[in-house]
């Protein structure tokens, strides 16, 4: 006597596994195991950045294709993402919209291996807001699932039970699984798409930290003429101490500050000079390239 | 010289080498390293078709018999008879199976071999860029690729390449994050 729920079960999650089968890609771009990514537009793969490790020799498998030499067309370490141009990718199948996130709803996650689909199932185990990376790329939602997956499934598609997009799958600290928002990969995809490459947040210093006695701060080794921080008065020999009253101590904290979603916004930096204390108010500008 | 050929024969056969370490991911990327070189047969402490005897074992900290050739990343067990070899528990796969491969010739590794980036950054205390080179190195802070580099500054791809890869060089990077990290710690790379 067959339980009608779970068979009932069973065959929707086969039934959306098969679907977005058809919509995930096997990335292989590097000597190690190859990972997943998602179709996202006409000849467009979106896959984690981490995996991408050379620019060429790079090769997507679509559902419809046997694997072809894909091209990067550009990467974003900020929010994990890159995005491919692979030539079998046709137009990709269209997507249910996107519904709420909750946490405790099921997610299934589908990715493709060489030669064969992979699927785990978890719940939505964590749901909060917008979180900034330690790049310093701003995430919409953090979205953490509970699930065990096959190491190959990362980038592949986290769905929800109506066959929505949640996000791409990336692994974090301890294998954890995290979701990349599906609003996340749209908004950077784009600007992949159209410019290449993601500008990031630009003061026009460099800085080299203060010893451990000195408490934190890093000095300005070396300023950039035309850039933001000598445009607002920030001389050479100046210590930052502070970025909108956080502590600095090092470049790279200064560097995870300054994200894509920085350019443009006005900080007060905190600095001594000569022992004494100032605010400097700094607008962010980005690189100035060629 | 039946001992002779039986000897060569021992030689020839694959070792069985088990990585007993508990990060999964990493456990299973160094038994694929370790699995790309001829004589080198690898499993992990997961694998249902894991050899009952192994030859050899990676493991962390200590080693987990008091028989058995062991490669021990991490800790402190260079004194135990069988660990021949003891690597930083950060070693890179490439080069525990260096390691792996110099003590399944039954060589003993000595000296702690020190990972890239745990001596300070391994970058020289003086690196200078040329001008290119730091147009290639702000444009991969914004994540750009070969391409890209070649596109906004006039070169070709060909060309573009050849200067991450020598970028890469003078900053011991392992690659492009790294580099970026490296730079920016040593105030080449303006934030």
């Amino acid at each position: 006597m067959p339980i009608p729920t779970l068979s009932t079960l069973s065959a929707e999650l086969a039934g959306l596994a098969r679907a977005w089968g058809e919509r995930v890609a096997c990335i292989q771009a590097g000597p190690g195991r190859t990972a997943s990514g998602i179709h996202w537009r006409e000849g467009l793969v979106v896959a984690p950045e981490e995996a991408i490790e050379r620019d060429d020799g790079i090769r997507v498998t679509v559902a419809s294709g046997t694997g072809a030499a894909a091209e990067l067309v550009g990467r974003d370490p900020s929010s994990g993402i890159a995005l491919l141009r692979a030539p079998d990718a046709g137009a990709p199948e269209p997507r249910p919209p996107a519904g709420p996130v909750e946490v405790g709803s099921l997610a299934l996650v589908v990715g493709r291996a060489d030669g064969s689909l992979l699927a785990g199932l978890g719940v939505v185990a964590e749901a909060g807001p917008a979180w900034r990376s330690m790049r310093g790329g701003l995430i919409d939602r953090r979205l953490r699932l509970g699930i065990d997956l096959d190491a190959r499934a990362e980038g592949g598609a986290a769905v929800d039970p109506a066959g929505a997009l949640i996000g791409m799958v990336l692994f974090g600290p301890r294998r954890r699984a995290l979701v990349i928002p599906a609003e996340t990969i749209e908004r950077v995809a784009t600007t992949l798409a159209d410019m290449g490459y993601i500008a990031r947040g630009y003061l026009g210093v460099a800085l080299h930290p203060l010893g451990e006695a000195d408490g934190p701060g890093a000095i300005v080794t070396s300023l950039d003429e035309g850039g933001p921080a000598r445009a607002a008065g920030v001389l050479l020999g100046d210590i930052v101490r502070t970025w909108q009253g956080e502590p600095i101590t090092e470049p790279r904290d200064l560097a995870r500050r300054l994200g894509p979603d920085s350019v443009g916004t006005r900080v007060a930096l905190g600095c001594v000079r000569a022992g004494q204390p100032l605010t400097l108010e700094i607008t962010v500008g980005a690189r100035r390239h060629g | 010289m039946r001992s002779d050929r039986g000897s060569e024969a021992a030689r020839r056969r694959p070792r069985h080498v088990l990585v007993a370490i508990g990060d999964r991911g990493r456990a299973e990327s160094l038994a694929r390293e370790l699995a790309e070189h001829p004589a080198l047969v690898a499993a992990t402490l997961g694998d249902l078709d894991a050899p009952a005897e192994a030859d050899l074992v990676v493991s962390e900290h200590a080693p987990i018999d008091a028989t058995t050739p062991h490669v021990v990343l991490g800790g402190d067990a260079a004194g135990e008879p069988n660990v021949l070899a003891v690597l930083p528990a950060t070693a890179e796969p490439d080069l525990v199976a260096a390691a792996a491969l110099l003590v399944a010739a039954g060589f003993r590794v000595v000296a702690p071999i020190e990972a890239p980036g745990e001596a300070g950054d391994g970058a020289p205390a003086r690196v200078r860029l040329s001008p290119r080179e730091s147009e290639v190195l702000a444009l991969l802070a914004d994540g750009a690729s070969n391409k890209i580099i070649a596109r906004r500054l006039g070169i070709s791809q060909h060309t573009a390449k050849f200067h991450v890869a020598s970028l890469l060089a003078k900053l011991h990077a392992h690659n492009r994050a790294d580099a970026i990290a490296i730079a920016m710690r040593n105030g080449l790379l303006m934030v």
